[in-house]
Order: C-alpha cells, then structure tokens, then sequence
C-alpha cells in the first residue's frame, strides 16, 4: 500500500512557469507596441514639422517678393497706371459691380469710366423712387468695390434722374 | 519570479514610453498639424498676392516697353489695328467705327459702336485683355432705346 513515489533527482517543473512565460511575453508585446507607437509619432512629427517649415519658407519668400516689387511700384507714370486698371478694372468687371449695388427699380442709363491714376465712374441712373435711387447710393458706398461715391445732379419728375461719380476701388495685393 | 520582474519590468517600461513620450509627441503633432493649415493658408494668401504684384509689374512693363520701343509709329499702328480688327470680327455689337492715329506712346485707338448691353460690355472687356494691347483710357456706354452705344478710347501698345 505503498503510493507511487518520484525519486528520481530532476528538478520538478514549477506549476506556475506556463504564466510566467504569458507574462513576459505580454510585457515583450507591450513593449514592442509601445515601442512601435513612439517610433511612427516622432516619424509623423518630424514629417508634419519638414512639411511647416517649408511652407513656411515659401512664405515668407513669397513675401519677400512681393514687398520687392510692392516697392517697385509706380514709376511707370500715366500710361503704366492705366495699363495696371486696364488689367484689373476691366469694364465687364466695373459694370458687374455696378449691377450688384443696383435695385431692381434703377436702371443705368449711361455709364463712363475714366482710367487714369485712378478709375473714376460716371453714371446717369433712373430710378422709379427717391427711395430706389437712395438705396442704390447706399449699395454702391457699402458693396466696397467703390469709394468717394458722391451724387450730383438730380430732377425728379415721374422717375428720379441722376448723375453719381465714384472711384472704383481695387483689391490691393 | 525573475520572469515575472521581466515581463512587470517591461509593461513599466512600456507605460513610460507611451505616456512621458508617445502621447506628448501625438499632441505635438497635432499642434504642428494645425499650424502647417494655417501656414498653408498665409502660403497661399502671400502666393496670390505676389501673383498680382507680378501680373502689374507685367502689365506696366508691356505697356511702357511697347510705347518706348515704337520705333516705326506706322508698323505700331498696323499691328495695333490688326489686333482690334479681329476683337471686332468676333463681337456681337454692330455699327462699328475704328479710327487709329499713331500717336506719341504708341497708337490712338478709338472704336464706337452699337449693341445689346452684352455685346457692347463684352467687347470693351475683350479690348481690354492684356494680349490685344490696348491700354483703356475712356469707356461710354450709352443707352439709346433698346440697344447701347459705347465708345472706347485707348492707347494701343501692340508690338508690331
């Protein structure tokens, strides 16, 4: 009645070995994975600063550029100024504008643009009301594409008849 | 128990890494995400402003080089002529009257004619684009019952 009995001199497996093993290799895949996600976020910094500071060059090369022939500017005299209106004020251009600050009871009757070192717009208008020609004034001086928008001469009979100059205003670059 | 310090030394290890390095680097490029956007946008502003910087410098140079080099008023005239005569070909407005002088700073050019208000709006816009080498200086457009008169005075500046 005697049990089975191990004599032999081999060291026992420990019970615990097989989770120690899972451990360790749970802690080598965080370490890893940990590893991996530093390594991509400072690939990804160092991509996104790379692709800053080179914008950033080309700014302020742009710039540069610009505040060269910003100062350039001007010594062209008469015909230059008007050659620069000519290209950027077109009449289609000075007329759309015209058209946006215009009430549907206004109507253009005539319309000159005078290009020189600035652009100064005559128009004669009709107008159904007084309050028609009103809002029209107040279109052109709010829509920004003119400025010193003064109105002159005016008769009111059936319809108000009017002259307006303005300048027309350019983007500056 | 030495696996076991192993393996509690390396997710240690593993959380450091992560939240002393990973993580703030994550912040950062997203920071620097944010200010590549705006710098994108600066880019593009200052590139649009140096394009029309440029496109005036172009404008004023053509003009006043073409005027100083007229060396031959007559050729000048000829091309300046030949240069409206086909913006008129194609526009819509009828009634057209061109006279072209030479004149001190290349050409005189003055066109009147009739149309709708179109066709007399896109022809001044046509005479106007930079290739055809007028320099505008007076544009009336006039209406008269249903159809708009205009007359385009300008310096043509056309090479020859």
């Amino acid at each position: 009645v005697i049990g089975d009995r191990d004599f032999s001199t081999r060291r026992r497996r420990r019970a615990g070995s097989a989770v120690d093993l899972a451990l360790l290799a749970g802690g080598v895949i965080a370490m890893a994975g940990s590893g991996a996600a530093a390594g991509s976020a400072w690939a990804d910094l160092r991509h996104a600063r790379a692709s800053l500071d080179e914008t950033r060059r080309a700014t302020a090369e742009a710039e540069g550029k610009a505040r060269a022939l910003a100062g350039e500017g001007g010594a062209a005299g008469l015909l230059g100024a008007r050659a620069i209106w000519t290209l950027e004020a077109p009449p289609p251009r000075v007329v759309a504008a015209v058209a946006q600050a215009m009430p549907d009871d206004v109507r253009l009757d005539s319309l000159a643009l005078r290009y020189g070192t600035e652009l100064e717009v005559d128009m004669s208008v009709v107008a159904r009301s007084a309050a028609a020609y009103d809002a029209f004034l107040e279109g052109l001086a709010k829509s920004g594409s003119f400025s010193s928008v003064a109105p002159g001469n005016e008769s009111r009979d059936r319809l108000v008849r009017a002259s307006v100059r303005a300048r027309y205003r350019r983007s500056d670059p | 128990v030495t696996r076991r310090l192993a393996a509690l030394a390396l997710a240690a290890l593993a959380a450091v890494v992560h939240f002393a390095f990973t993580v703030p680097t994550r912040r950062e490029v997203a920071m620097t995400v944010d200010a590549y956007g705006r710098a994108r946008v600066d880019r593009h502003a200052a590139a649009g402003r140096l394009a029309a910087l440029e496109r005036r410098r172009d404008a004023r140079a053509k003009a006043v080089s073409a005027a100083n080099a007229a060396a031959d008023p007559a050729a000048t005239t000829r091309a300046v002529r030949l240069a409206v005569s086909r913006v008129l070909e194609t526009s819509g407005a009828g009634g057209v009257h061109l006279g072209i002088r030479p004149g001190p700073e290349g050409a005189d050019v003055a066109v009147t004619a009739r149309g709708s208000a179109d066709d007399v709006v896109r022809l001044a816009g046509d005479l106007a684009r930079p290739e055809v080498g007028v320099v505008l200086g007076l544009v009336q457009m006039t209406r008269s019952a249903d159809l708009v008169g205009v007359q385009i005075q300008g310096r043509g500046v056309a090479r020859p």
